[in-house]
């Protein structure tokens, strides 16, 4: 069960050094390009984010999409392009960037636990077709302990048919 | 050394794969991102343990070099409350010799009470789709010689070979055989700009060495020609224009145009 979702998107400040790169390519299916988007987002994920009670000894588990710089034009296909795929063609890459735990346990908080996990479970990249088809990915994190993800980072591989 | 699978979700997350193809024909590339599971627990001191990861996908022959680029790191961490080390120290990309799968090699590093339940990989791997083979024609006269016709099927034997350096002190070398060819028949007419009254057959040498340099060796087969005229003497074959030693190498691991005539040498009265 998800404690918290976070939205962070690259044209509003929540990611620094995003970039993307169009790389010319002759398939597979009808595939001309193959886009790869990187950039480090930055959520600050805390624990008590999903945890108000202030009992950090608990793992939880939380969302957090991150809204890339690319968005894929009206005519650009991605569904379709290679034995009928219905989803978006795609290999996305995510790793820890910066993590902080506070290991001074809180005499006044009998709760404190002195032990912390910051873990990125899963990922999965999609289209955002009600955000101008801008691409999206989504992360499955979890948190224990007084314990912040500041920032993850990524590389978005996928790919699609470019319209000229 | 722990191996974990892409196909089993116990161990490893979120598994994907693009096999993209490029602009240069026969050469792909493959793109694998995960988060691998290792769940790598320790007690205080400082542990490191290469890790495998079966990527799930195969190349034709894993005796041919392929380049590659990977990155790792860290995903999933936790310390119950001492000092800490958590490390991707080393990453690389092979190919199980046996059976051609690609693997992901990484070396974690773990200290405390600590555990490193995930790695996150992504690796870049160009590989070619075609298998090595060296080919060509051999040819002959129908004015030097005759194929006789119960060698309708076995006029020639090809193969590739090594050369075995002498012995200090010797001359020389000897050969020795890395793979056979395969004639095929039935002989055709030789393109008349080439060789007016000639026959040839083509031959190919499917999956030689690659990096490797290779000697091409073509020879008739005793007693399946005769010498227009009846005349005594002996057939080789010699090359027309070919590189000698052949060595196939990344991007190219075929060649073509490997090309032989056969000769007749009169026996000396």
């Amino acid at each position: 069960m998800s404690s918290f979702s976070i939205i962070v998107d690259a044209l509003a400040g929540g990611v620094v050094s995003h970039r993307f790169l169009e790389i010319p390519i002759s398939g597979p299916g009808k595939a001309n390009r193959l886009v790869t988007i990187t950039g480090v987002a930055v959520p600050d994920a805390d624990q008590l984010l999903g945890n108000p009670t202030g009992d950090s000894k608990y793992l939880i588990q939380g969302d957090i999409v991150i809204k890339t710089d690319y968005r894929l034009k009206d005519a650009d296909k991605w569904e379709g392009i290679l034995d009928g795929n219905q989803t978006l063609l795609a290999a996305t890459y995510v790793s820890l960037a910066s993590v902080t735990y506070d290991d001074e346990e809180d005499i006044t908080n009998p709760l404190s636990a002195p032990a912390f996990t910051a873990a990125v479970d899963s990922v999965d990249t999609t289209v955002d077709v009600d955000d101008g088809n801008r691409i999206q990915v989504h992360l499955v994190v979890g948190l224990q302990g007084d314990t912040t993800i500041h920032r993850i980072s990524y590389q978005a591989n996928i790919l699609v048919q470019k319209a000229g | 050394m722990p191996t974990l699978d892409v196909n089993n979700p116990n161990q490893v997350s979120s598994p994907a794969a693009l096999d993209v193809v490029l602009g240069v024909p026969q050469s792909h590339l493959l793109i694998f991102t995960g988060i691998a599971i290792p769940e790598y627990d320790t007690n205080d001191d400082l542990i490191r343990e290469p890790v495998t990861v079966n990527l799930g996908k195969t190349v034709l022959n894993p005796k041919i070099p392929f380049t590659y680029s990977a990155t790792v790191g860290l995903a999933s961490i936790g310390n119950s409350d001492s000092d800490f080390t958590f490390a991707t120290d080393d990453v690389s990309v092979v190919a199980d010799p046996n059976t051609g799968e690609l693997q992901l090699v990484c070396d974690l590093a773990v200290q405390g009470s600590s555990q490193l339940h995930r790695f996150s990989y992504q690796a870049n791997v160009i590989v070619q789709t075609t298998q090595p083979e060296i080919s060509g024609s051999i040819f002959w006269r129908k004015s030097v010689a005759t194929a006789l016709p119960q060698f309708a099927n076995n006029l020639f034997t090809v193969q590739a070979a090594i050369l075995i350096p002498p012995q200090p002190g010797t001359f020389g070398g000897t050969f020795q055989k890395v793979a056979d060819g395969t004639v095929l028949y039935p002989p055709a007419p030789a393109p008349s700009g080439f060789l007016p009254d000639g026959l040839f057959v083509q031959f190919i040498i499917e999956n030689p060495p690659v990096a490797t340099p290779l000697y091409v060796i073509c020879n008739p087969v005793d007693g399946a020609f005769k010498a227009a005229g009846s005349q005594a003497g002996t057939f080789s074959c010699a090359t027309i224009s070919n590189p000698s030693p052949i060595t196939l190498a990344p991007p190219k691991f075929q060649l073509n145009a490997v090309d032989f005539i056969l000769e007749f040498t009169p026996r000396i009265r």
